[in-house]
């Protein structure tokens, strides 16, 4: 070997290894260039790779990517961009030049004194420059010598290539890895349910911040500890391979009652799922549990108000129903009985409308605690619906016990209860109906039990009924007879009979009062005091009473077209005619079909029609009045007789109770209510009209005491209208 | 007389050494001080970093086997010299030797100097003072090129005992430490010559296994046991720890380069596993030449040198001269003739100053903008 071959061998078995080493582009280019700058003593040199074809050159530059710079401090900031660089330095073979001053010029580099260069072309694609201010002196062919090395560095360009893209791959996938990891870790943080994850064993390997929050434990106290004494739940064998939940394939879930250090209890829903090892057994298990308080007080919640009314938190109707199965099954036990007890508030309405619902719902949770306080446990108070409530109370011993207690509570309801500035009393009517005795069902004894409540209404309100089977019998037979007052309706077996209305001063008939009878297809007639609470109870009354005014326009009409031209008509108005809000409608309606003039129409309520309407429902009257239609306030005297009523509801004619005048002419007081009523017609301009006239001395007295008209027996009883033509023809109205 | 820029104290004279100090803070307010100093002088050194503290003065500076002082080799006294006013010092201790570690210590030299460089667009010289025992000084000078580039000149040398044992031996105000490098960039400066002006006789070519500066095996064989072999023909000398360096320096190694010119490493210790040490790495697994008792031509190598300087600085050439003396050559030369050849520089140069200190290996260009390379067996020399 000559001593040129030994110097040449070192330069390139230092550059082959060199490129040898690296296994990364960036890494192969910068190490090669530097490695032939230190051996060549050119101070700086650039390598571009990813030219273009030659042959697709137009100009005197190109755009071409520089890989790497060595050795220029400027020039180094064009790494990895495409500057456009002097065509005439980057293309052609291997070349080494003293003086190229002009094409070196154009490089984007530190110093602008580059005079020579040293080409050596990696591939068609790819070229390495060396530059220097003036070429460093060499005896050997560094032209040529370095071919092998870049025969070998395009090589390894190649492999660096693959090999980084091979990196890359890995690395994407490594910070995909990783982002998916700090993406979990993020979510084990951040999770608003707890987690913990344990070993094999059960112990505590880590927990969350939820963990902490919900438990009261920090994670420094709970770590290595069994996960069940964490929690502090009673379970021992949840976590861990010897656990239930290994045993049930590594998943468990399910509700724990918890405690916390401070004492507190408190229910989690936890779910338990093993973690995996590659080998496939269990290496830990992960518990992902929330605090269900809430939920549950929720669902405590629900269940309540699906079983409690929410106004005064008793038992509804539902629940009342399973107590009473419980009550009776206890009973079916013992021996011994039940009662049921049906309280229905008298009158309640009117508090809701005079006092508003809000003094009523206060007024039904009076009633409620003074129930409960009268049947505490183990009876169940519960509200039926509206202004009802029941009661299920066991029977011990004889009866006496159960009235002295309906006793009490009706003393109890009917203690006046303070609600706001007003002082409110409210009667009670109670039916009670009785286990076994009176059924056996739950559905029965309430019907049994409303049945005698009703009862004790009929009876007049403020009393108390227990059930028997008469009363029941009753009851069927209202049920029966409502259903043919129905078909009675349709089948037109109703008829109208009039009682003249009379003047005191003369005898001239003025008018009539339609009165309302049914003439029954089997029983006969039947007493309006037999069906008309019936009409009203069934909301019959509304079609009757529309009947019934058409009938009496049509009839008055037809006899004031006969020439009883004055004769006037009065018919009554039933509460819930008025309470549904189409008589205005009806009477328009009856008074245009039959051509009757308003002014000989008079419309009669009484006072506890008054008493239950609210303005919309008086308004309806005074529109009626304002048409010329009389209004007539009937059976005066019975009822508050507020005077009160007289200046709100602008009536034209009292009728007296024929109460008053039964004994008129022997009871000073009656005489005396009647002579003030009439001084008090007077007064306010009122017409009045005495009822119940029977004699004589009755018809002469009132007469004498200013009442202008009367009606009653004396002068002639209510006449089917053929009679009562005849009794036209025999007492002219205009007469 | 005494230069403006360079004093030297034969012997340590807190007196005087004030006076100097004051002298150039007076003249240039902000100037720092570069110190060189004898190994046999070191203790001297905590006095010294008294002094400029208590006139605020930046100082940097290198514990070195001896110093060059009135035409000779000295191993007492100790030269300070005058850097520009808020001079660029920093040391940079506990260098990391792994590849790695070291771009990333190259990272953090170019970041902390960029500030720097960024004002001041001249030239400027990166000189750099590393501590000898510092394993991979070549990689780090080749990672510092790979990011400065050009934009510095880049000179230096190997602080440090003779004795190749390790030695705290780099100063930067308060601190002196060992394994590091001082880097003093000295602004509106033109370089460095670095030359050695061996003549490569005969090369043998020698397969080696290399791991940094440690040479483990020459031609498949342990290292020292192919070099004694080599030593014994040449000299018939048996070679031993102690002897090592005497006869090393006359047999270095020599990384071939494209101009004919070899890249200088003197094995300075061995190991027991028969491995040898250099100052300053060799290319892994390279093919090396031994420069078998290479002659060294002093005239060639003065010349060169000054042709250098003239090319950096132009004929304009200062008085003030600063020379770093390669030991090993000292060595190989005899006191004789290396003191003849740092007369020869001085006479030639024309300098009426020469300050400098024998180095444990050399950082440079041998020519006008070259690849910044680490020699051993050097000269560098710098217009001061």
């Amino acid at each position: 070997m000559n001593d040129r071959q030994n110097e040449i061998l070192p330069i390139l078995h230092g550059v082959a290894v060199t490129i040898g080493n690296e296994i990364s582009l960036v890494p192969l280019l910068t190490r090669t260039l530097q490695k032939l700058l230190y051996y060549t003593s050119f101070p700086a040199g650039l390598i571009v790779l990813e030219l273009p074809p030659a042959a697709t050159l137009s100009g005197e530059s190109v755009n071409a990517r520089v890989a790497a710079v060595v050795g220029d401090y400027d020039l180094r900031k064009s790494v990895g961009q495409s500057p456009s660089l002097p065509a005439g330095l980057v293309f052609g073979p291997t070349e080494l030049k003293a003086d190229a001053s002009g094409l070196l010029a154009a490089l984007p580099a530190t110093t602008g004194d580059y005079r020579a260069f040293l080409r050596l072309p990696i591939d068609a694609a790819g070229v390495v420059l060396l530059m220097a201010p003036e070429l460093p002196e060499s005896n050997l062919p560094v032209t040529q010598m370095f071919k092998p090395s870049m025969a070998q560095l395009a090589k390894a360009i190649e492999l660096c290539r693959r090999h980084d893209a091979y990196t890359s791959g890995l690395i994407a996938e490594r910070d995909l890895s990783e982002a998916r990891r700090r993406l979990m870790a993020e979510v084990f943080e951040s999770s608003y349910a707890g987690v913990v994850i344990t070993d094999a064993g059960g112990k505590v390997v880590a927990v969350n911040p939820a963990f902490s929050r919900i438990t009261g434990q920090p994670a420094e106290a709970v770590t290595a500890m069994q996960a069940e004494s964490a929690f502090g739940c009673a379970e021992t064998d949840l976590f861990g391979d010897g656990g239930r939940t290994a045993a049930t394939g590594g998943y468990w879930q399910g509700e724990l009652m918890n405690r916390r250090p401070d004492g507190e209890h408190y229910p989690v829903w936890l779910s338990i799922s093993p973690v995996r090892a590659a080998n496939g057994s269990t290496s830990h298990y992960v518990g992902i549990f929330s605090d269900i308080s809430q939920r549950k007080q929720a669902e405590a919640r629900i269940r309540f108000l699906a079983h409690h009314d929410p106004l005064t938190q008793l038992p509804n109707r539902i629940l009342v129903r399973e107590r009473f199965e419980e009550a009776s099954a206890v009973a079916d036990r013992d021996g011994s009985r039940l009662a049921l007890i049906f309280v229905d508030l008298d009158n309640f309405k009117s508090i809701n409308d005079s006092l508003g619902h809000r003094a009523g719902d206060r007024a039904l949770e009076i009633i409620a605690s003074r129930l409960l306080e009268q049947w505490p446990e183990p009876a169940t108070v519960g509200r039926q619906g509206g202004d009802e409530f029941t009661v299920i109370a066991p029977l011990a011993g004889d009866d006496e016990g159960m009235w002295q207690a309906i006793r009490e509570i009706r003393r109890r309801i009917a203690e006046p209860m303070q609600i706001g500035e007003h002082e409110v009393v409210i009667e009670s009517s109670i039916g009670i109906s009785l286990y076994p005795g009176h059924g056996h069902d739950f559905d029965t004894l309430l019907q049994h039990a409303d049945t005698a409540m009703y009862q004790a209404k009929a009876d007049g309100g403020k009393v108390c009924c227990l059930f028997d089977q008469a009363m029941n019998d009753r009851a069927r037979q209202r049920f029966e007879l409502a259903g043919q007052l129905r078909k009675s309706i349709e089948a037109g077996d109703f008829e109208l009979h009039y009682q003249p209305l009379v003047e005191c001063a003369g005898g001239r008939i003025t008018g009539a009062e339609a009165l309302l009878r049914w003439r029954h297809p089997r029983r006969g007639m039947v007493s309006p005091v037999e069906f008309i609470p019936l009409a009203e109870e069934t909301g019959l009354i509304v079609p009757l009473g529309a009947w019934v005014l058409a009938e009496a326009c049509r009839q008055t009409a037809h006899w004031r077209a006969a020439g009883h031209s004055s004769l006037r008509i009065a018919v009554n108005l039933s509460a819930l005619q008025l309470r549904r809000g189409l008589l205005e409608q009806t009477v328009e309606q009856a008074l245009a079909q039959s051509g009757l003039e308003p002014g000989a129409l008079e419309l009669e309520i009484t006072e506890s029609v008054l008493l239950d309407q609210t303005a919309e429902s008086a308004g309806q009257i005074q529109r009626l009045r304002g048409l010329g239609i009389t209004i007539s306030l009937d059976d005066f005297g019975t009822g508050y007789s507020s005077l009160s009523y007289l200046r709100r509801f602008r009536v034209d004619k009292l009728k007296i109770d024929r109460g008053f005048l039964s004994n008129v002419h022997q009871d000073a007081d009656s005489a005396l209510l009647v002579r003030t009523i009439l001084q008090l017609g007077r007064g306010l301009g009122i017409r009045t009209v005495a009822e119940g006239i029977e004699t004589s001395e009755q018809a002469q007295l009132v007469g004498q005491w200013g009442c202008d008209e009367l009606q009653g027996y004396w002068f002639s009883p209510p006449l089917p209208a053929a009679d009562f033509t005849a009794l036209l023809h025999r007492h002219p109205p205009n007469g | 007389m005494q230069n403006s820029s360079m004093r030297y104290f034969p012997v340590w004279d807190a007196a005087a050494i004030e006076q100097t100090l004051r002298e150039w803070d007076a003249a240039q307010p902000g100037s720092g001080v570069l110190a060189l100093i004898p190994e046999s002088d070191r203790v001297w050194v905590p006095a010294l970093q008294d002094l400029c503290a208590q006139w605020h003065m930046p100082f940097g500076g290198g514990i070195f086997p001896s110093i060059i002082a009135e035409g000779g080799f000295r191993t007492a006294g100790l030269w300070l010299l005058r850097l520009g006013p808020s001079p660029y010092l920093a040391l940079y201790p506990d260098l990391p030797h792994d590849p790695a570690g070291a771009a990333a210590m190259a990272d953090t030299i170019a970041l902390d100097l960029e500030p720097r460089l960024a004002k001041d667009r001249s030239e400027a010289t990166l000189l750099l003072i590393f501590d000898a025992l510092v394993p991979n000084i070549a990689t780090l000078l080749d990672e510092l090129y790979l990011r400065l580039a050009n934009r510095v000149h880049y000179a230096g040398t190997n602080a440090g005992s003779e004795s190749f044992r390790p030695m705290p031996c780099l100063i930067r105000d308060g601190t002196l430490a060992g394994n590091g490098v001082l880097v003093a960039l000295l602004e509106r400066h033109r370089g460095m010559i670095a030359e050695h002006g061996y003549r490569i006789p005969e090369l043998s070519l020698l397969a080696t296994s290399t791991d940094g500066n440690r040479i483990a095996q020459i031609d498949w064989r342990p290292a020292f046991e192919v070099y004694r072999e080599l030593v014994r023909d040449q000299y018939g000398v048996a070679i031993d720890r102690d002897n090592f360096y005497r006869y090393s320096v006359r047999f270095p190694f020599g990384i071939v380069r494209a101009n004919h010119q070899a890249l200088v490493r003197i094995p300075v210790a061995l190991d027991d596993a028969g491995a040898l040490f250099c100052i300053g790495e060799v290319p892994p697994d390279s093919l090396l030449t031994l420069l078998e008792a290479p002659q060294v031509d002093s005239t060639h190598t003065v010349e060169a040198l000054l042709r250098g300087l003239d090319q950096l600085n132009g004929e304009s050439s200062g008085d003030a001269l600063l020379l770093f003396y390669c030991a090993g050559r000292r060595q190989y030369l005899g006191i004789d003739s290396a003191t003849a050849e740092v007369a020869d520089i001085t006479r030639r140069s024309g300098a009426r100053f020469l300050a400098g200190a024998t180095s444990l290996g050399e950082i440079g260009g041998t020519t006008l903008h070259g690849y910044p390379l680490f020699h051993n067996g050097a000269l560098v020399a710098a217009r001061w």
